[in-house]
């Protein structure tokens, strides 16, 4: 008698844990489109910083702002099917996000390539201080201080 | 009339004569002076900089525009304060900022050397500068 009304508690707990993470857990399709739609959004915001790039530098961004309307059409749909199955199996669709993740293949290579960057700096410094010596020392001031 | 003032006035046109005379060629003599003064003030300048001994270069430029005259003294003053700035950017590694005060020097045959002795040690002097201004521009 014991035993069941103990058996009973641990399925009573197990069921409930179950139903709670029921209500939270989002669907694998979902799950797909969220990443779908996370990728377009940040190719969206690259998009966005290269068109204003293009404005500073006096291009003009016609074709960018083509690909900008294209990307915030493919980020819309998306949305608005990952809404109505938030909805339909009631979880919560994680927000959109407004700024640009730093590049995961730039994390990565970025130690990689720091000794191969300092050392060429310092090529690049010693060379510059050598060239710069040199390029003084030909130049020739004769006609400039003929006056 | 007196004898002697007829001896008198050509004596003292005479004297009129040589003192401006001679306050001209003091005058003349002045800015003669101060030409040299300035010529010898920059050949020093040019020196110190082909030697590449910065600070000193400052120093005689400094003096050297304190002697200027005119707008063509000051501007060749100017012109080496864009050959010292930039040699300064490029010994401290900073070609793109040399690039740039370098291409800026407005005696034609200067800044002519300047590319054409960049161009011999492989350093494209407005692509590097041009290069400097995008990515300025780039950054926010």
């Amino acid at each position: 008698m014991r035993n069941l009304h103990l058996l009973s508690i641990i399925c009573v707990f197990i069921s409930m844990t179950a139903l709670s993470f029921a209500g939270n857990s989002i669907p694998i399709q979902a799950r797909k489109l969220i990443k779908q739609r996370d990728l377009l959004q940040q190719e969206l915001l690259r998009a966005d910083q290269k068109a204003a790039d293009a404005v500073l530098i006096g291009e003009d961004p016609l074709e960018l702002h083509a690909s900008q309307t294209g990307l915030q059409e493919q980020v819309d749909v998306l949305q608005m099917r990952l809404e109505s199955l938030a909805l339909r199996f009631d979880f919560s669709l994680p927000d959109l996000a407004d700024s640009i993740r730093s590049n995961q293949a730039e994390d990565l290579l970025g130690p990689h390539i720091a000794i191969g960057r300092e050392r060429t700096d310092e090529t690049i410094r010693d060379r510059c201080r050598s060239d710069c010596r040199d390029m003084l020392l030909q130049i020739r001031f004769d006609d400039f201080l003929d006056f | 009339m007196n004898p002697s003032d007829v001896l008198k006035r050509p004596a003292i046109v005479l004297l009129c004569a040589l003192m401006i005379g001679g306050g001209c060629t003091s005058t003349t003599q002045v800015k003669t002076g101060r030409h040299d003064q300035f010529r010898n003030s920059l050949v020093e300048t040019c020196h110190l900089i082909q030697m590449s001994q910065f600070d000193r270069a400052k120093v005689s430029l400094s003096d050297s525009r304190s002697l200027a005259m005119n707008d063509r003294h000051i501007s060749k003053v100017d012109d080496l304060q864009r050959i010292l700035r930039g040699a300064e950017s490029m010994h401290s590694g900073n070609p793109s900022s040399a690039a740039e005060v370098w291409l800026e020097i407005r005696d034609v045959n200067l800044k002519q050397q300047f590319v054409d002795l960049g161009i011999e040690k492989g350093i494209d002097l407005k692509a590097i500068a041009d290069a400097g201004t995008r990515e300025r521009r780039l950054k926010p």
